[in-house]
């Protein structure tokens, strides 16, 4: 039985890393290339880098003007994460608990709202905002954002705390607790696992997110990564390894928070909600 | 006394919930949908997106059905969401299941299958494009492999959409993943070791167990690909822009609303494209209704 | 409770930080005046926000205003059409071709220079073809800047290599000769690539159109009685590039699988005998090395037939243009005619950006690297001559022009046949006329 298990064991984990190399591959032949020369790299598309010189990486920063777009890329996305995370829960529990005569109407609104595409919206409330004097401003942006973000954010939500037995918040109502004590002190430790992956969900969404942030914001110094991006590598296209070398740069923040905020909020992570 | 205790309370239960849930319902509504409302009579329109609208009832629309260019870019958004509906799903699943059953490096694993989820697509597509360079990108190094088979013209029109689709799929199945193993550690554990003192096998339990739990979570994975399917954008639009064997309805769209001058014209393909989805979302809607007789 | 206090305090934080991040500008400087550019590339963003706030500190000193500029770049057609379409309109702004501005101009968005036209006389400062594209209806509605004509880039090793000599190749029999040979010598013959940037099928078709005769191509377009975009020649003409297309001359039968930088990389790597594209080339020519800008060479396309000798379809690169909405129209033509400053022309060389339609003198042209200076030679030579073609983007109308890039594709890819193709054409060119589209084409000598 235990050499049976032991071989389970080496299959799977063999295959696990198997897809693992197979996600990264890109990433790292990006990683790879941004080291080396647009020469070398039309010679041969990839390959380990010779030398490690970061004269790119220093070119594209300052080339791209990384410093401040970054800030703005992190108050947009901190902003509307908090926003949506907060509005999801909230609804998300009305909506998976109580028992209000529009209820279901609800639900499905939102549910409908997911296939208005970007487009249906983007010019009529450019022309709202113009009038409001929230374009060219990140709290424009921000307000946006949330809006688009938070159909999906307050479904799953509410998906998962169906899953939450009853009996937790209704021994608390016994206990003479009141509705947002339930919510804050019960129903948000509990959601631990699906309040990261809202707050990933939303917070990689709005960094990375072009189209919009690009309409709405027109002073450079608001722009976001993304935006900076695109227009970098727009004009100096033809030159690969800076092509390479700015994917890098634009993602390792990105990257950097990821891996941060998933151990920060996963620690006390259980399976099964009993507890 | 005690009826009329709780009868209160629920009334105030009641009213905390409409308090809560309007606002945040109002607050969407008054972004999103009424602006939409907006692009909906634009598309009855000749609008031209910056001058004066003039109404021409539903000529867009007869103009739609008989565009071969409509018709192909509906096409291309039906094979993207099929394509949508296997692949991806599968593999969240499988590797939901399998992840959420392993104790080590279960964090490590997650993370490094969620990765590609946090590279944007101007990123992810400007990368692969280059990968897919016929002549300077992993063609070259197949050649050199003897694995000339495999070295296909990516970005050629009859390969184009699945190229790119392939750079989504990338991208999202992890985010996939990270849904189903949510899901997966809901499932009450004590239902699998109920079933493994039956003596049911792994796939018993996958069947029995599992799947039957997060289905919830399935259809909803499902109908959000089917729906953002049918607007999907930028992965076209950065790695071919919509060129010939990749057109879809929003590269059409965008093409139409900004630089062909017909504003109208494409406020009714974003009209039809949410008329699919509601269609789509109606489906469901039913087929719940049935399920739950 | 504690964690959310905290949590609010964070957003009211991140909130002001956020409200003070704003993009206006706060009034104790004086009004703002905003100008929307289209470039991205870094030495032009920084050369032009350089020039512009020059200008505006120069009127100031000498009107006692005190204007402060806000200066964006980046902004294509989609942003500055969503702009224009709403209450942020910027005071002055470049977009791509005539035809966009007759478009805004129909549309009452653009501010009438006439008056200031005739103050600052552009009329005598301005070539006669490149202002006559800036008039509506005989008024002035824009300022033409830029120009940019269709040539054909060589690699001056190959072409030795495979014995040929560049000045002798102005037939279509000698042309097809010299791309047969490089092909039989595993070159690409002419270089192309239009995945991400499909405008690129336009310019071959720019060339090939105009040279199918310039005459029957105003009058095509202009809806005259007896021509169509469904006539014999340009039949021919379409049957022509599909059968350079098909024999793999054209890009190895891929220029619309390859992107546009994969063109430019397989060019300088030595694998194209041609690459087309045009004058604007030298912005991605400055950044190689020596050694490989000196192997380009550059010549006006062969003829193809009997009818047009070799020339250069012209077009303007921007339009400069004033919003109607804006509250200062004088800076605004203060501004835009600053940009007809001959001490300017050769910063705007530097940095690969436009030149003003007009004559430059040639102490502006000094100091270009090789390839660059040859290619001024070839142009400022064709419009000395005032013999000059059409370009696609500067004088069909949109909706004809976007079809004709878009539709060629599917004729080379045997989708629709090239009646169908030049059929679609014309029904557009006529519905286009119908609707109003005012064609500004001036005669070619």
């Amino acid at each position: 039985m235990s050499v049976w298990r032991r071989l389970n064991h080496i299959f799977v984990y063999s295959f696990l890393c198997l897809v693992a190399l197979l996600q990264l591959s890109p990433l790292l032949a990006t990683l790879f290339n941004s080291f080396r020369s647009t020469k070398d790299i039309t010679k041969f598309p990839i390959g380990l880098p010779t030398q490690y010189n970061l004269e790119n990486y220093i070119e594209a920063w300052r080339v791209g003007e990384y410093t401040r777009a970054f800030a703005n890329s992190i108050i947009v996305s901190s902003v509307s994460t908090i926003s949506v995370v907060l509005m999801a829960i909230i609804a998300g529990f009305f909506l998976a608990r109580s028992n209000f005569k529009i209820k279901d109407y609800i639900i499905t609104y939102f549910g409908v709202a997911l296939s208005i595409p970007v487009f249906a919206f983007l010019v009529p409330v450019y022309f709202s905002f113009s009038e409001l004097g929230l374009v060219d401003h990140l709290i424009g942006l921000v307000l946006l954002f949330i809006a688009i973000n938070m159909p999906f954010n307050i479904l799953l939500s509410r998906t998962y705390i169906l899953g939450i037995p009853r009996e937790l918040d209704e021994s608390a109502t016994m206990d003479g607790c009141s509705v947002y004590q339930i919510i804050w002190n019960i129903i948000f430790p509990i959601s631990k696992p699906i309040i990261t992956t809202i707050a990933l969900i939303v917070f990689v969404t709005t960094w990375n997110e072009f189209t919009v942030a690009n309409t709405f914001l027109q002073s450079p110094e608001l722009k976001t990564a993304s935006t900076k991006y695109v227009l970098f590598v727009g004009e100096r296209g033809s030159d690969l390894s800076l092509v390479y070398t700015a994917g890098i740069v634009t993602m390792l923040p990105i990257v950097a928070v990821f891996i941060a905020l998933q151990n920060y909020f996963i620690e006390g992570m259980t399976t099964g909600s009993i507890k | 006394m005690a009826r009329q205790v709780l009868s209160n309370r629920t009334r105030r239960q009641r009213l905390i919930a409409y308090a809560s849930v309007l606002p945040i319902f109002l607050y969407h509504f008054i972004l999103i949908v009424l602006p939409t409302l907006n692009t909906l009579t634009a598309s009855f329109t000749n609008w031209n997106g910056i001058g004066k609208k003039q109404f021409t009832g539903i000529s867009n629309y007869i103009e739609l059905v008989g565009d071969p260019n409509f018709i192909t870019a509906f096409g291309n958004n039906i094979k993207w969401m099929i394509v949508f509906l296997t692949l991806p799903i599968m593999l969240g699943i499988l590797l939901g299941y399998i992840l959420s059953g392993v104790k080590k490096g279960r964090l490590f694993f997650r993370a490094v299958y969620f990765l590609p989820y946090v590279i944007s697509a101007a990123i992810a597509g400007k990368i692969f494009a280059a990968f897919y360079n016929p002549y300077f990108g992993i063609n070259v190094a197949l050649k050199a492999f003897q694995l000339d088979f495999i070295a296909l013209d990516w970005l050629a029109p009859k390969n184009a959409l699945f190229s790119v689709a392939f750079v989504d799929m990338w991208h999202w199945w992890g985010f996939l993943l990270v849904i189903f193993i949510s899901a997966l550690q809901q499932i009450d554990p004590l239902l699998y070791e109920s079933a493994r003192v039956e003596g049911a096998s792994e796939l018993q339990k996958i069947w029995y167990i599992t799947l039957p739990s997060i289905r919830q979570t399935i259809v909803f994975i499902v109908l959000i690909t089917m729906v953002w399917s049918v607007s999907t954008f930028e992965y076209v639009w950065v790695m071919t822009r919509g060129g010939p064997g990749s057109e879809i309805l929003s590269t059409m769209l965008y093409k139409n609303a900004y630089f062909k001058y017909r504003a109208g014209y494409a406020s009714s393909i974003a009209v039809v494209q949410m008329l699919v989805s509601f269609l789509i979302f109606a489906g469901f809607g039913a087929l719940r209704k049935r399920m739950e007789d | 409770m504690k964690r959310i206090g905290l949590m609010v305090l964070m957003m009211l934080l991140v909130l002001t930080v956020s409200v003070y991040a704003g993009g206006e500008q706060e009034s104790s400087e004086g009004p703002v005046f905003e100008v929307s550019s289209n470039v991205t590339e870094e030495g032009q963003v920084e050369l032009l926000g350089k020039l512009f706030q020059r200008f505006v500190d120069e009127y100031n000193a000498e009107n006692g205003t005190n204007y402060s500029l806000k200066f964006v770049s980046g902004q294509g057609m989609d942003i500055i059409n969503t702009r224009m379409s709403s209450n942020n309109k910027p005071d002055i702004f470049s977009i791509d071709s005539p035809a966009d501005s007759n478009e805004f101009a129909g549309s009452g968005l653009l501010l009438d220079l006439t008056e200031y036209a005739e103050q600052y006389s552009w009329d005598e400062t301005i070539f006669d073809w490149a202002y006559s594209l800036a008039k509506v209806d005989g008024d002035v509605m824009a300022l033409p800047f830029g120009y940019e004509g269709m040539v054909i880039w060589y690699n001056k090793e190959i072409m030795k290599e495979l014995g040929l000599d560049a000045q002798s190749i102005d037939t279509l029999p000698e042309f097809e000769a010299a791309m047969k040979k490089a092909s039989e010598a595993d070159y690409i013959p002419v270089m192309l690539g239009s995945q991400d940037w499909p405008w690129a099928q336009e310019w071959y078709l720019s060339i090939l159109y105009s040279y199918t005769g310039r005459d029957r191509v105003k009058k095509t377009i202009e809806g005259v009685e007896g021509y169509a975009w469904t006539d014999e020649a340009f039949a021919e003409t379409v049957a022509l590039y599909e059968s350079w297309h098909d024999k793999g001359y054209l890009a190895d039968g891929r220029s619309y699988v390859l992107t546009s930088d994969d063109a430019i990389n397989l060019f300088t790597n030595d694998r194209a005998l041609f690459k087309l594209e045009g004058t604007w080339a030298p912005y991605w020519m400055m950044p190689l090395e020596e050694a490989d800008q000196n192997k380009i060479g550059v010549m006006l396309h062969p003829a193809i037939n009997d009818i047009e000798e070799p020339h250069m379809p012209l077009a303007v690169g921007n339009m400069w243009c004033a919003s109607s909405d804006t509250e200062h129209p004088e800076l605004a033509a203060y501004l835009l005619d600053r940009l007809l400053d001959q001490d300017i022309q050769s910063e705007f060389l530097d940095v690969g950006y436009d030149l003003a339609p007009m004559q430059i003198n040639e102490s502006e042209f000094e100091g270009l690297i090789p390839v660059v200076e040859d290619m001024w030679n070839v142009v400022n030579g064709a419009l000395a001559d005032g013999s000059f073609g059409y370009t696609t983007w500067a004088f069909y109308p949109p909706e004809t022009r976007v079809y004709l890039y878009e539709g060629i594709v599917n004729v080379l890819e045997d989708k629709i046949t090239i009646d169908e193709y030049l059929s679609e054409m014309q029904r557009l060119n006529q519905k286009e006329l119908e609707q109003g589209f005012n064609p500004v084409i001036p005669a070619a000598n």
